[in-house]
């Protein structure tokens, strides 16, 4: 698990450490400079996880990033400026996957999602098939277990604050996640069967 | 509680890193932002008073990126679900308008920027006001490898945004400790805990993006930014409990700005940061002052929550 945890990407989770970010840089330019330096690669593929698609991934991006930029003034450190960012993400996903819904992307949409990592040679076809499968399932999962299990299993947030960021309680959390899981393995299942039987 | 199953955990594994943005990911989003930004701010610039020089920035801005309503129309439409539409009416508050017109030929710079390569920015830079030599506050300035930072619209925003409530979404993220405590069904231990706290996350990237990183963002340049600089740097201090460094440079601002534009919002502060450091009769006293002196500040309830909170000394939950 723990090794698992750092092959995720954890490693390159941003610092929760809003010291940092308060600590005696000059301004304000190198402040917001730092936060999207520092988290863009995590609400970049926190966006991904979360079901928007490649070709409005910029878009979402983005989008946080001027929500944040417009709210960083009362920012009010109750939690870490990546947890916040992940809270705006979440939003903006949400809102993303409901107007993208109201207006149905043709079928070629996702797989173009599925085959955008560049597959390679030994290791990286590999991780190319799982990163496939992996967002296949979770574009199988209603909104709700997959965003707690992106939140849980996929970027290792402790429950406490994904019910803070998702407004529910803990118990409400655990049995989401507890949900999610199920889904998670009942559908990977079906997909191995699947791969066996036409083998 | 359910745990994934042994091919699933393999399966996470194996996808790991195979969802990171590149470099170049990177910088297109982040020239894409800045072209964003500074549209915003000349955009708030031309609708609150239409000074010349953000009337011109804002023509550059709209020439190299699109047209002003379809961006703002796509802000407007992403944002709807997270800022009310009343917020919006902040960003044009007189304070705003103060920013540009006291900015002393305050200059929204952001085409410049747009769609150049990373090797190009850096070449590119506009000439403007630097606003080193005046808007540090006490030799603690950053070093940059090129240039020293400027200033950014996040002041126009400084002064826009203070005065609005804080928004629910920021609301929701009560205090998340640095170290959580982990589901013990789910984490094992405290492997969850990030520990870059110093080292940089971004995907290696050439040498030229810090070059473009620094000059990406648009540029406001002016005394009210210089002390909105020094109030946020408070309001930074203040949120990650550093409360003498929060009064330390608030008191720097008071001798820098003893008339300055942004006395309703440094007093804001101060009376949190007293209040922060335990509530108790004059911090009362203060926050009363405080309110009798701007009734209808927007930070009025900013104050009055910071104080309530740190009396019920309760706001460590996790629910919102």
């Amino acid at each position: 698990m723990k090794a698992r945890v750092a092959r995720m990407g954890l490693e390159k989770r941003p610092s929760t450490e809003i010291t940092k970010i308060s600590s005696p840089k000059p301004i304000d330019d190198v402040l917001f400079d730092e936060i999207y330096r520092d988290n863009f690669a995590y609400i970049w593929r926190s966006a991904r996880r979360l079901g928007v698609e490649p070709s409005s991934l910029d878009d979402v991006v983005q989008e946080v990033f001027v929500i944040a930029h417009r709210r960083l003034p009362s920012f009010e450190g109750r939690s870490t400026i990546p947890t916040w960012l992940f809270g705006i993400t979440l939003r903006v996903a949400r809102d993303h996957r409901r107007a993208r819904a109201r207006k149905p992307l043709d079928a070629a949409s996702e797989p173009d999602l599925l085959c955008e990592a560049a597959p390679g040679p030994g290791e990286r076809l590999e991780r190319a098939e799982a990163i496939q499968l992996l967002y296949r399932i979770l574009g199988e999962f209603s909104e709700e277990h997959r965003e707690i299990f992106v939140m849980a299993d996929l970027e290792q947030m402790p429950m406490s604050t994904i019910a803070a960021t998702l407004d529910i309680n803990e118990n409400t959390g655990y049995g989401r996640l507890r949900a999610a899981r199920r889904f998670f393995n009942e559908s990977l299942a079906r997909y191995r069967a699947r791969d066996e039987w036409r083998l | 509680m359910t745990e994934l199953s042994p091919d699933a955990e393999n399966l996470i594994a194996s996808a790991s890193g195979g969802d990171e943005p590149s470099a170049f990911d990177e910088e297109r989003v982040r020239t894409k932002l800045a072209g964003r930004l500074a549209l915003a701010a000349a955009t708030v610039a031309t609708t609150a008073t239409a000074p010349a020089q953000a009337l011109s920035a804002s023509a550059a801005t709209i020439q190299a990126t699109a047209s002003a309503s379809s961006l703002m129309a796509a802000g407007a439409v992403g944002g709807a679900g997270l800022v009310g539409s009343a917020k919006a009416g902040f960003l044009l508050s007189s304070k705003l308008v103060l920013v540009l017109a006291l900015g002393g030929g305050a200059t929204v710079v952001g085409a410049q920027y747009l769609g150049g390569a990373p090797s190009d920015s850096s070449v590119s830079r506009p000439v403007v006001p630097r606003a080193d030599g005046r808007r540090t506050s006490g030799g603690d300035q950053k070093a940059t490898p090129n240039q020293a930072p400027l200033p950014s619209p996040i002041q126009h925003q400084t002064i826009a945004q203070s005065e609005a409530t804080p928004p629910p979404g920021g609301r929701d993220l009560r205090s998340v400790t640095h170290k959580p405590a982990l589901p013990s069904e789910t984490r094992p231990s405290g492997d969850a805990v990030p520990s870059t706290a110093s080292a940089p996350t971004s995907p290696s990237g050439p040498a030229t993006l810090s070059q473009v990183k620094s000059a990406s963002f648009p540029v406001v340049v002016g005394s009210v930014a210089e002390e909105a600089a020094l109030l946020r740097q408070a309001r930074f201090a203040l949120a990650s409990g550093a409360t003498v460094k929060a009064a330390r440079l608030l008191e720097q601002h008071r001798v820098r700005f003893p008339q300055g534009a942004l006395i309703e919002e440094r007093t804001a502060t101060e009376v949190m940061v007293h209040c922060a450091n335990g509530r108790n009769a004059a911090t009362d006293r203060r926050a009363a002052e405080f309110l009798r002196a701007y009734p209808h500040s927007p930070l009025a309830n900013p104050v009055r929550q910071a104080c309530a909170r740190n009396e019920r000394q309760d706001d460590s939950g996790t629910d919102p």
